[in-house]
């Protein structure tokens, strides 16, 4: 199984989560602090989920289901957590986190994880397979199904408090902003749900599968859609404020959003600048890694940097400027 | 180019197939093989027609061969007349030829038409002919689980009292399939110890060895491929040869006797010497083929006498 790989951005680290290894890097100059695992561990291959952080501790997934935590500052393994007991599927892994749990998905089963042990709070069983890690506040976890479902959980249990089916399967990890529920679907639509009580604030029609979760600042909700669509949209209604004109690819990732910019990777390996009032375009750029394309995963915006990982050419991740869309670095792993 | 003449259409045909019958994956690849094989019967007919004329006269072969033994240019010329040809197999192999692409096109539409990664579904998304499917969101996630496989990965049962070794049950059905098959459609050999007789022989060695390996290595859908399309084959073959057909013993491995089609024996063709025509009758005929001979004979009878006597009146 293959898939991109994925970016998440710490308090002053990026990991990078890329089959054989997670690699975690200075935002500022790309220079590798440490990767996990050292010794080629082979329960620890197909790290392709998006790392998640709590405090000083990350949960890494594996598609060869087992979760792992390990330190912050140095990538040194606390626990690890075994999934593979279940075999009946073969689903791609996922992790999240909350304030208090560590979410771990493998195949139809959601497994709440205590930080300081890794020994199992609940789990949840679904009845389809679980591509996405589920979304949490301090009263209730959110958890995406390929079902179609959205399914509300209470976090101290695990009890089922409400579901709402929606049009298509639902692949990431819902945005969680205000006490609403963002996220698309793979049927062309975009939702706000009511994260209380689970009914539907709006569904916006867009023209091709949302896939990544609406990205929501100040009172509007950025996304983008698999025919290379970016819309933006009133938070509270739904109501279009702008959409870009298609883009020359696919856009799987959510948006990234910073400095009144808002900034979109495409499959066919472009990063996009627009303007996040009119959609207007501030740069466009391929990708300086040779070959590279499949910009798959989620775009990360912050302190005037905007990191992208590339699936196919010569880099892992790439970080440029925001304003200028100048290169800042580049990391390759070694070998 | 070759993702749009041959993947994404097997793709979307998946696809279409699998929301039509009632959302079965296997169902919708044995159609979607059975369909291809309607494709090419104009071709494969002729390829085992001229296989199973080259097989009925495998008893000639061998009688020509042992009347001229040590002549090895008059053999050549006997077999000639009687319509062996090598030459003709040669036309045969283009169906062979054309599977290839297919079997490529299919393993890679197997893999799109059930993602079980993201990237799979992203690729699914570019290849769907949306327009096929008005309620497109409904056929995702496609459901790639049939009885103890996951239709996406290479085949192992894994037994409850036996978790830690998988068996591979498609694979070996893949294998018996093939060779049954081969055996069944083999053509004959003028001379077994030529060269083109022993690459025959490591072909029907190595060919079901490599779909097993195939079948091991590679998603289980494409096992459920491999084994229709051989089933297909064979049933297509039974069929065209339905007049000649009789039952044979074949041994395979492990020592397990099967009882196989086979094709008969043909009669000769006039053109045969007349030396070698007295040579076919052979001396002590096996009561099989007295019994043939007669109601053969009495079948012709009945005939004349219900068209009112003999041709001779």
């Amino acid at each position: 199984m293959m898939s991109w790989p994925n970016a998440t951005l710490g308090a002053d680290t990026l990991m990078v989560s890329h089959n054989t290894a997670v690699y975690a890097l200075s935002p500022k100059n790309g220079s590798l602090r440490w990767q996990f695992p050292l010794d080629g561990d082979s329960s620890a291959s197909k790290l392709y989920a998006a790392p998640a952080h709590l405090q000083d501790l990350v949960l890494l997934g594996s598609d060869s289901k087992h979760a792992f935590a390990v330190k912050i500052e140095n990538g040194q393994e606390l626990w690890h957590f075994d999934a593979t007991g279940n075999r009946a599927g073969t689903a791609p892994t996922s992790v999240s986190a909350s304030a208090q749990l560590l979410f771990f998905t493998a195949d139809n089963t959601l497994h709440a994880l205590r930080p300081s042990t890794g020994i199992p709070a609940w789990t949840f069983q679904s009845e389809e397979e679980l591509w996405a890690a589920p979304a949490a506040d301090d009263k209730r976890v959110y958890l995406p199904g390929m079902d179609h479902r959205l399914i509300a959980l209470d976090i101290n249990s695990g009890a089922q408090l409400w579901q709402r089916e929606l049009d298509g399967a639902l692949a990431d990890t819902p945005n969680l902003s205000n006490g609403v529920l963002y996220l698309g679907s793979l049927a062309k639509h975009a939702y706000a749900i009511d994260a209380v009580s689970g009914s539907m604030k709006w569904r916006f029609d867009a023209a091709g599968w949302v896939w990544g979760s609406p990205t929501v600042s100040g009172n509007r909700a950025y996304f983008a859609d698999l025919d290379g669509n970016v819309y933006a949209v009133e938070a509270e209604t739904g109501r279009v404020h702008w959409q870009s004109l298609p883009l020359e690819s696919a856009v799987r990732g959510s948006p990234a959003f910073d400095n009144d910019t808002v900034f979109v990777a495409t499959d066919g390996g472009f990063l996009y600048a627009l303007d996040a009032i009119n959609g207007n375009q501030r740069w466009g750029l391929q990708v300086d890694s040779n070959n590279a394309d499949r910009l798959l995963a989620d775009p990360i915006a912050r302190d005037g940097l905007v990191y992208v990982t590339a699936m196919n050419g010569e880099y892992l991740i790439m970080a440029y400027h925001q304003d200028s869309g100048q290169l800042a670095w580049q990391f390759k792993p070694e070998g | 180019m070759w993702n749009q003449l041959i993947i994404f259409p097997f793709t979307n045909t998946l696809l279409l197939l699998y929301g039509w019958l009632g959302n079965s994956f296997v169902l919708s690849l044995v159609v979607l093989t059975i369909l291809i094989r309607m494709l090419l019967l104009p071709l494969t007919a002729k390829q085992q027609k001229s296989q199973a004329k080259m097989q009925a006269m495998q008893p000639e072969i061998k009688r020509v061969q042992e009347k001229y033994k040590g002549e090895p240019e008059r053999i050549q010329k006997e077999l000639k007349k009687i319509g062996y040809s090598p030459a003709s197999m040669l036309g045969g192999c283009l169906p062979m030829l054309v599977q290839f692409p297919i079997l490529i096109g299919m393993y890679r539409s197997i893999e799109r038409a059930i993602p079980h990664a993201p990237l799979q579904m992203v690729d699914l998304y570019q290849a769907a002919y949306t327009s096929w499917f008005p309620d497109f969101p409904n056929l995702i996630p496609v459901n790639r689980h049939f009885l103890w496989m996951d239709l996406s990965h290479p085949d192992r049962l894994y037994l409850p009292f036996y978790p830690d070794i998988g068996i591979p049950i498609l694979p070996v059905l893949v294998y018996l399939t093939t060779v049954l098959q081969q055996k069944m459609m083999a053509p004959p050999t003028a001379d077994p110890t030529d060269q083109s007789a022993q690459m025959q022989r490591s072909m029907m060695t190595m060919m079901p060895l490599m779909f097993a390996f195939f079948a091991l290595q590679f998603s289980s859908g494409l096992s459920i491929y491999f084994i229709t399309a051989n089933i297909a084959t064979i049933g297509q073959y039974m069929y065209l040869n339905r007049e000649r057909l009789e039952w044979i013993n074949m041994k395979i491995p492990g020592g397990i006797q099967l009882k196989i089609p086979s094709v008969a024996a043909a009669p000769l063709p006039s053109k045969v010497s007349p030396k070698l025509s007295a040579a076919r009758t052979p001396a002590n005929p096996t009561p099989e083929a007295k019994n043939k001979i007669s109601r053969r004979k009495e079948k012709r009878l009945q005939a004349r006498k219900a068209k009112g006597g003999s041709r001779r009146r």
